[in-house]
């Protein structure tokens, strides 16, 4: 094997500096580097020294160092709003120790399928602070979709503002710890405004494009009473392909989220999350 | 690669290559009861606390924990780890033993945040420790044994 480098940098201008060049692979401690392997790798950069994993849970404002982990996002975030997207999300992600190590950041750079973080983060309309070759604050579709933005960059924070709201996520998996083929997260105010859905958002990840916003659905049912969803052909508005996945073939996998979503939409419309 | 870690709340030097797992060099330091399942942390059979966290040592690479604390089962050896291994063998909930450090480890990592846990809470907690003989009615019931004599213990 060649000779792999570890560098542990002690502060965030040192870590930047250190990835910027896009050769030095960074290591938030979880899961994604073991599971990739180490071809190609030939430096890590350990990120468990920097300062980057408090969270700030206030009044419309969230702020999550990218080093925090799902079961630090759980206990802080759940002790000040319980039904929020992220725990109901990330609660039955993974493990108990895996819980403990996957980071935000981490996930966030990584973005497997699987992922149980961003279609919660989609919703609430997440960004991400950014420091190496890249700096500043960019929306989180855009970090997915340019490639460019994740090289030679570190995730130092991700805010977001926080919506009173019901939080529903649906994994799609074959047994509680396997990984979901997919998920579907809906959040929408709480019910018992006069039966309307009112700020309903809705996310699928894990599908060809790896994750999509449905926003024509979004815009078909807010504002409208709830019994106007017994009249919505959802099918009309579920532009989602899947791919063949362990989990079933993509047509398969379309109808189950399909399926998923109207489950969680009568639920809203039933007061119940 | 070679570093310092605490073990047990012993310093050890210890010599590693930077792709090695926690697990790998637990076990070739003389800490078998850090078993080794599947190396793909599903099983919980490695899981050790590294820095008073619930981890699985075989998805932690070790050079990511430099200078850590590492407790494992034989760590809690005393009377914080007395009443939950009594409660493991007095309800039944050992068969071939290979699944119990793990168990036992997550378990006191529960009670030490949650000392009455509900059924629900149990199994949130052990979600990452796979047992293949007893299946989980007894290990559930140890738990709860383990948390009413853990309450009285103090």
């Amino acid at each position: 094997m060649e000779q792999l480098n570890w560098y542990y940098p002690e502060n965030l201008n040192e870590a930047a500096r250190l990835v910027k060049d896009g050769d030095k692979a960074p290591h938030s401690g979880g899961t994604a580097l073991i599971r990739r392997g180490f071809r190609g790798i030939r430096s890590i950069v350990d990120l468990s020294r920097l300062p980057m994993n408090g969270i700030e849970v206030q009044g419309e404002k969230i702020e999550i160092g990218a080093m925090c982990s799902y079961s630090e996002i759980i206990h802080e975030t759940g002790a000040v709003f319980p039904g929020h997207v992220l725990v109901q999300s990330l609660k039955n992600s993974a493990s108990t120790p895996l819980r403990n190590r996957i980071t935000a950041g981490g996930s966030v750079a990584a973005f497997p399928a699987w992922s149980d973080l961003i279609g919660p983060l989609l919703l609430l309309n997440a960004k991400v602070e950014l420091m190496g070759r890249e700096n500043g604050i960019f929306s989180l579709p855009e970090y997915l979709l340019r490639r460019e933005l994740r090289a030679g960059s570190l995730i130092t924070r991700i805010l977001m503002k926080n919506y009173p709201h019901i939080g529903l996520h649906y994994r799609e998996t074959r047994t509680q710890v396997d990984y979901p083929a997919f998920t579907v997260t809906v959040i929408a105010a709480p019910a018992g405004r006069n039966g309307v859905f009112q700020n309903l958002r809705i996310a699928v990840v894990g599908n060809r494009e790896r994750f999509r916003r449905l926003t024509e659905l979004e815009t078909a049912l807010n504002g409208k009473l709830f019994s106007h969803l017994d009249n919505l052909n959802i099918d009309n508005y579920f532009p989602v392909e899947f791919p063949d996945r362990k989990h079933g073939s993509g047509e398969y996998l379309k109808h189950a989220a399909e399926v998923a979503l109207k489950d969680m939409l009568n639920l809203i419309a039933g007061g119940k999350s | 690669m070679k570093t310092k870690f605490t073990v047990n709340g012993k310093g050890i030097s210890v010599h590693f290559s930077p792709t090695d797992r926690l697990l790998d060099v637990l076990r070739n330091y003389g800490f078998t009861e850090v078993k080794e399942g599947c190396r793909d942390g599903e099983c919980g059979a490695c899981v050790v606390l590294l820095n008073g966290k619930l981890v699985n040592s075989c998805q932690v690479l070790a050079a990511s924990a430099m200078d850590g604390n590492v407790v494992t089962v034989k760590g809690l050896a005393g009377d914080k780890a007395a009443p939950i291994q009594e409660a493991f063998v007095d309800a039944g909930a050992v068969q071939c033993g290979f699944c119990t450090p793990g168990m036992v480890l997550a378990t006191y990592a529960l009670l030490r945040e949650n000392p009455e846990p509900d059924t629900g809470e149990i199994r949130r907690a052990l979600d990452g420790n796979l047992c293949r003989c007893t299946g989980y009615v007894k290990i559930i019931q140890a738990v709860q044994l383990a948390a009413e004599r853990t309450k009285h213990h103090e």
